[in-house]
């Protein structure tokens, strides 16, 4: 994340900067020239506005009642043991495309860091092939998969194995460029090649970061294999996409609270091996 | 490799190979495992492929460009996402600040409400967008509506989460010295944090606006307005020729809003 932790330190004796400058007052007519168009009715903008959601909230918490059980009301339980094998499928696109994807962008990742690229095309290109596959959004590409390869999880493998490769390769040669070059010039006294370097060198330190940048990488594709049944690639959302069609409250109340219990368990999991690791 | 690897180095410098052997077998059984049950077989994959150099083919090679300025086509799609992306990033960047200021550390003598917020805050980050987005269709009807709502209340997570950490990290010295002076709980707010942290959280807004556009292109999936809602409508109907030109409008958008923020964001730091 690009969020500053600390401040550096200040100088006593410089001078302070404006607290707005001008170039903050033509910013600030922009925003709110974008927000107003924006909000403006649907032919111009979305016709966001505050009054609709207040006169559309009971309707959302009636929707919201009717997804939780009463006791006349109670969650068809039986619909269990679908769900369930459901959500192992998403479970098993997520885990197969983030191992498959982080694999492949390791050797990548070398190949796009400064100081391991053979040469500065070999670096542009890689680089710019990166930037590329991550404007691409998951969903979209599994919409896309799931029209060459057919309906099933094989899209959905296929589509998140490419952004969990771009994500990873991405973090992963930006941390390669800053390790400690002293092992990588002594490889290279000792007559080491590149390949030598990167594995003798580069990667025991940078082994860390690239196992917390899979798992990160993992949580993301966890929520987005939730929904690949949407566009036909497998998982738990071709069940939610029928039921909420359908109006099945009950059981979309079910399968929604399966995902965010799932979601927060992996979270958390992963979230804490990721702390540890760096 | 020679045996005595690592021999005479510090504890610390030695090569782990027993975690590194856990981590290779570990992940070894999950792959086997999650590749139980995919039915993949070699001209599966084979024909895939075909089939996608033939869709490629049609999608950037012969692409329908009378698309972009059409009716209810890309730049109308495109520009509801930007949309549903400023109106949903402005909501969350002003809602985050009740929930920044309550999971700041610094601001209470006791722990208790900061360990609320963040918890709260995480649960909010954890909830995904488009359940969000989905609820919200169901409530108020389908549309560009419900997706603001969904970016909207998803984004208070992650910026409430930023907006928290950099007013731990403000200068003590000079909330003390506006003690000192007799200031305020209110005016040391005021007066000492907030000229101090607001760069950074306009910085966090934009980084945030970068990511909303993403999700604004893909909740029409589910049927939240936007350019994602367009690309599903012309998948059905397979048009292939179209579809190439939304791909290409969607990396153009993301590509020019990174950019812009990026730029942004290197003057506001």
């Amino acid at each position: 994340m690009s969020a500053r932790t600390a401040r550096p330190e200040v100088a006593e004796t410089e001078i302070p900067r404006p607290p707005f400058p001008w170039q903050g007052w033509i910013a600030a007519v922009a925003v709110v020239g974008l927000l107003w168009w924006s909000s403006m009715p649907p032919p111009i903008g979305t016709g966001f506005n505050l009054r609709e959601v207040v006169e559309g909230w009971p309707q959302m918490q009636v929707f919201f009642q009717r997804l939780f059980p009463t006791p006349d009301r109670p969650w068809p339980l039986d619909y269990l043991p679908q769900i369930v094998n459901r959500m192992t499928e998403t479970l098993k696109i997520a885990t197969a495309a983030s191992i498959f994807g982080a694999v492949f962008a390791l050797p990548f990742a070398m190949l796009a860091a400064r100081n391991l690229a053979a040469g500065r095309i070999v670096y542009g290109f890689g680089r710019g092939l990166l930037n590329l596959i991550r404007t691409i959004p998951d969903l979209v590409l599994a919409a896309l998969l799931a029209s060459a390869f057919g309906i099933g999880p094989l899209p959905g493998v296929l589509a998140l194995t490419i952004f969990t490769f771009g994500v990873v390769a991405k973090l992963l040669s930006d941390t390669i460029e800053t390790v400690d070059p002293g092992p990588q010039e002594a490889i290279t006294a000792a007559g080491g090649n590149r390949i030598q370097q990167a594995l003798f060198a580069v990667f025991p330190q940078v082994a860390p970061d690239f196992v917390a940048y899979s798992l990160y990488a993992f949580e993301v594709n966890i929520r987005a294999a939730a929904f690949l049944g949407y566009v036909g690639a497998g998982g738990i959302g071709m069940i939610l996409n029928r039921d909420v069609k359908f109006f099945n409250y009950g059981r979309v109340g079910l399968i929604i609270t399966t995902i965010f219990v799932t979601v927060l368990i992996i979270d958390t999991v992963s979230t804490t091996i990721r702390r540890r690791l760096v | 490799m020679s045996t005595d690897h690592g021999q005479g180095l510090p504890p610390g410098a030695r090569p782990a190979y027993g975690v590194a052997i856990g981590y290779a077998v570990l992940t070894v059984a999950a792959l086997a495992w999650s590749l139980s049950g995919i039915e993949v077989s070699p001209e599966r994959i084979m024909r895939g492929f075909g089939q996608a150099g033939h869709l490629l083919t049609m999608m950037f090679l012969q692409p329908d460009w009378s698309y972009v300025a059409k009716e209810d086509g890309l730049l109308e799609g495109l520009r509801q996402s930007v949309q549903i992306a400023a109106l949903g990033t402005a909501i969350a960047a002003v809602l985050a600040i009740p929930f920044g200021v309550l999971a700041a550390r610094n601001l209470y003598p006791l722990p208790i409400a900061p360990l609320i917020g963040k918890q709260l805050l995480n649960l909010i980050r954890t909830f995904p967008e488009l359940l969000l987005a989905i609820a919200f269709i169901k409530g108020i009807g389908p549309g560009a509506f419900a997706g603001v709502l969904a970016i909207g209340i998803h984004s208070i997570g992650m910026m409430g989460k930023l907006y928290a950490e950099r007013i731990e990290t403000t200068d003590k010295g000079a909330l003390e010295s506006l003690r000192a002076a007799g200031a305020s709980p209110l005016e040391v707010f005021v007066f000492g944090i907030v000229p101090e942290v607001l760069p950074d959280f306009l910085s966090f807004t934009l980084y945030r606006f970068d990511l909303n556009i993403r999700s604004a292109t893909v909740l029409g999936i589910v049927g939240a307005g936007g350019i994602g809602e367009k690309l599903v409508f012309q998948q059905m109907s397979s048009n292939w020729h179209t579809i190439g030109v939304i791909v290409m409008g969607i990396i153009v958008t993301i590509l020019l809003v990174d950019f812009i923020s990026g730029k942004l964001r290197a003057k506001l730091a």
